[in-house]
C-alpha cells in the first residue's frame, strides 16, 4: 500500500512536470513604447 | 513492565535546529534561482515579485511537511514544535504571497505604462491566474478564521472544516507556480517542483488518512471501559488486536477519534495515561467544553481510530542516570506512564514532582504510590497555589543532582515555562529538558 502511494506520487508528479507549460503568460511584458511604429520621418 | 528505548534510533536524531538549517538552505537556494535564471537583469520591482513568489511556493510546500503527521519528524522534532513552526510558516507565507501580488501588480504597471487598476485587470485574466487569485483569496479566509479560532470567536469544528479549504487553494496555485517565469523554461526544475509537491501531498494522504484507516482495520479498537479519576476526569481503556504492532511508548500521545454519530469528524490528541500492552491501551481526559465534555458520557464498544503513536517525549530522550519528571494537573498523564516504564537500574534516582492544587485534585494517587514502592523511585506531591514551590531555589535545595538530571515536563503552560525558567537558571543544560506543549 506505502509503495503505491509513492509510485502514484511519482508518477503524478512527473506528469505534471513533463505536462506543464513551456511559455509564461507572465514573461518579461514588452514595454508599450517598444510595441510601437517608429515616429514618422518627414520626406527630405 | 520496562519500555524498550528506541536505542537505534537514540544515535541519531534529526534536531529542530538541523530541520531548520536544512529549510533554510533550500530557501536561500529557491530565492536565488531568479537571479541566475533571468536572461537579463531584473529591475527591482519584477525581481521582488520573482523571489517572493518562489519563497512563498516553497512556503507551502514547508507548511504542508509540518503538517504532514511523518513518524520520524513527529518522533524527532516533536508535534508540538511543528505546530508552532506551521503557524509561523503560514503567517510568513501569506506576506510573501501579498507581497508577490503587489510586486507583480506594480511591475507590470511600470513595464506597460499603464495604472495598477488596469495592471489588475489584464493580470486577472491571464493563464493560471484566476485559479491563483481564488487560491489567495481562500488562504486570506483561512487565516482570518484561524485569528478567530486563536480568540476562540469561532469554534473549533468550524474552523477545521474551513482549514481544509486550503488543500484546494494550494491545488488552485500550483499551475501559477509551474507556469511563472522562473520555472517555465526549466523542464527539470518544473518536474523536480511537481515532484516535490506531488511527494508531500502523498504523506499527508499517507499519514493522515491511510495509515488511521488501515490501523482501524487491523487493530479494530473499542472502548472498553471508561471510569471517572477525578472532577470532571475520566480514564478511557481501548481494548484491540495486536496492540504492541503499533510500536507505541510511555510519553507519547495518540490522535483519538472516537465514532459516535456526533463527534467521529473530530480528533483530539490525549497522551498514554499508562504503559501500552498489546490487548490495551489506556487515555486520560480532562473534558473541557464542548469538544471533550462527551468524552465523560462515551459509550462501552465504541468504535475508536488512533492515530499515532507521535510525541518524542519517550525514553529514548534519556541522557543521563537520574531522572526528574515534573507534573502539573493533568500533564501528569504522560509522566504516570513514563513513571511506571523508565528504565532504573541500581544506583539510578526517578522523582516525580506533582504539583496540584489541592489533594482532590491528584489523580492516580493510589497508582503512583503502588508504583513508587515497587520499582523504588520516588514521588512528591507539591500541593497549594504558591510558586515558589517550584522556583530556581526550591528545586536546587532539595535535589542536589538537579544539573545532572533529564527532566520531563508536561502540565499547564504557565507552569512549564516557569519551571523550564527555573531549570535554566540553576544550571540544566536545554538539551536535558524534555517536554511537549499542546496548549499554545
Amino acid at each position: 500500500m506505502v509503495r503505491i502511494v509513492w509510485l502514484v506520487a511519482t508518477a503524478v508528479g512527473l506528469w505534471l512536470g513533463l505536462t506543464a507549460p513551456r511559455v509564461s503568460p507572465v514573461s518579461p511584458p514588452i514595454p508599450v513604447a517598444q510595441a510601437q511604429s517608429p515616429p514618422s520621418v518627414p520626406a527630405p | 513492565v520496562t519500555a524498550t528505548p528506541t536505542s537505534a534510533r537514540a544515535a541519531w536524531r534529526l534536531g529542530g535546529s538541523d530541520a531548520l538549517g536544512a529549510l533554510a538552505i533550500g530557501a536561500v537556494v529557491v530565492a536565488t534561482w531568479p537571479l541566475l535564471a533571468a536572461a537579463r537583469p531584473l529591475e527591482l520591482l519584477p525581481l521582488i515579485a520573482h523571489i517572493s513568489g518562489m519563497l512563498a511556493g516553497y512556503g507551502v510546500l514547508i507548511l504542508l511537511l509540518f503538517v504532514a503527521r511523518t513518524p520520524s519528524l513527529e518522533l524527532d522534532i516533536g508535534a508540538d514544535r511543528l505546530a508552532r513552526w506551521h503557524v509561523e510558516a503560514a503567517r510568513w507565507v501569506l506576506i510573501l504571497v501579498g507581497v508577490h501580488a503587489g510586486a507583480a501588480i506594480a511591475a507590470w504597471a511600470q513595464a506597460r505604462r499603464i495604472n495598477l487598476a488596469r495592471s489588475v485587470w489584464e493580470i486577472l485574466f491571464m493563464p493560471w491566474l484566476p485559479a491563483a487569485t481564488l487560491a489567495t483569496l481562500l488562504m486570506l479566509a483561512v487565516a482570518t478564521a484561524s485569528i478567530r479560532a486563536a480568540r476562540r470567536r469561532i469554534r473549533h469544528e468550524r474552523w477545521h472544516a474551513l482549514h481544509l479549504l486550503m488543500y484546494l487553494a494550494v491545488a488552485l496555485a500550483f499551475g501559477h507556480q509551474l507556469a511563472g517565469p522562473d520555472l517555465v523554461h526549466h523542464r527539470w526544475l518544473q518536474v523536480a517542483w511537481a515532484l516535490g509537491y506531488a511527494y508531500v501531498f502523498a504523506a499527508v494522504l499517507r499519514h493522515r488518512l491511510i495509515a488511521p484507516l488501515t490501523q482501524a482495520t487491523r487493530h479494530r479498537m473499542r472502548v472498553s471501559e471508561v471510569h471517572v479519576e477525578g472532577d470532571g476526569v475520566v480514564s478511557i481503556v481501548v481494548e484491540g488486536q495486536d496492540l504492541d504492532k503499533l510500536r507505541a511508548e510511555s510519553g507519547q500521545f495518540f490522535r483519538w477519534r472516537f465514532l459516535t454519530p456526533d463527534h467521529w469528524w473530530n480528533a483530539h490528541p490525549f497522551s498514554l495515561s499508562a504503559p501500552p500492552s498489546p490487548t490495551h491501551l489506556r487515555l486520560t481526559v480532562k473534558c473541557l467544553g464542548d469538544g471533550t465534555a462527551h468524552l465523560q458520557r462515551l459509550p462501552v464498544g465504541t468504535w475508536v481510530i488512533a492515530e499515532g503513536p507521535y510525541g518524542a517525549m519517550t525514553s529514548s530522550r534519556r541522557t543521563r542516570r537520574n531522572v526528574l519528571l515534573v507534573a502539573g494537573g493533568v500533564g501528569i498523564t504522560p509522566m504516570r506512564a513514563l513513571f511506571e516504564t523508565l528504565p532504573v537500574a541500581r544506583g539510578e534516582d526517578v522523582l516525580l514532582l506533582y504539583r496540584a492544587r489541592e489533594e482532590a485534585d491528584i489523580l492516580f494517587r493510589e497508582e503512583l504510590d503502588t508504583i513508587a514502592a515497587r520499582r523504588g523511585v520516588r514521588v512528591i506531591y507539591l500541593l497549594g497555589r504558591d510558586r515558589a514551590i517550584l522556583s530556581t531555589a526550591a528545586l536546587r535545595r532539595n535535589i542536589r543532582d538537579l544539573v545532572d538530571r533529564d527532566v520531563f515536563m508536561c502540565g499547564p503552560p504557565g507552569l512549564t515555562a516557569a519551571v523550564r525558567e527555573a531549570l535554566l537558571k540553576a544550571g540544566v543544560p536545554s538539551k536535558q529538558l524534555h517536554e511537549e506543549r499542546f496548549s499554545s
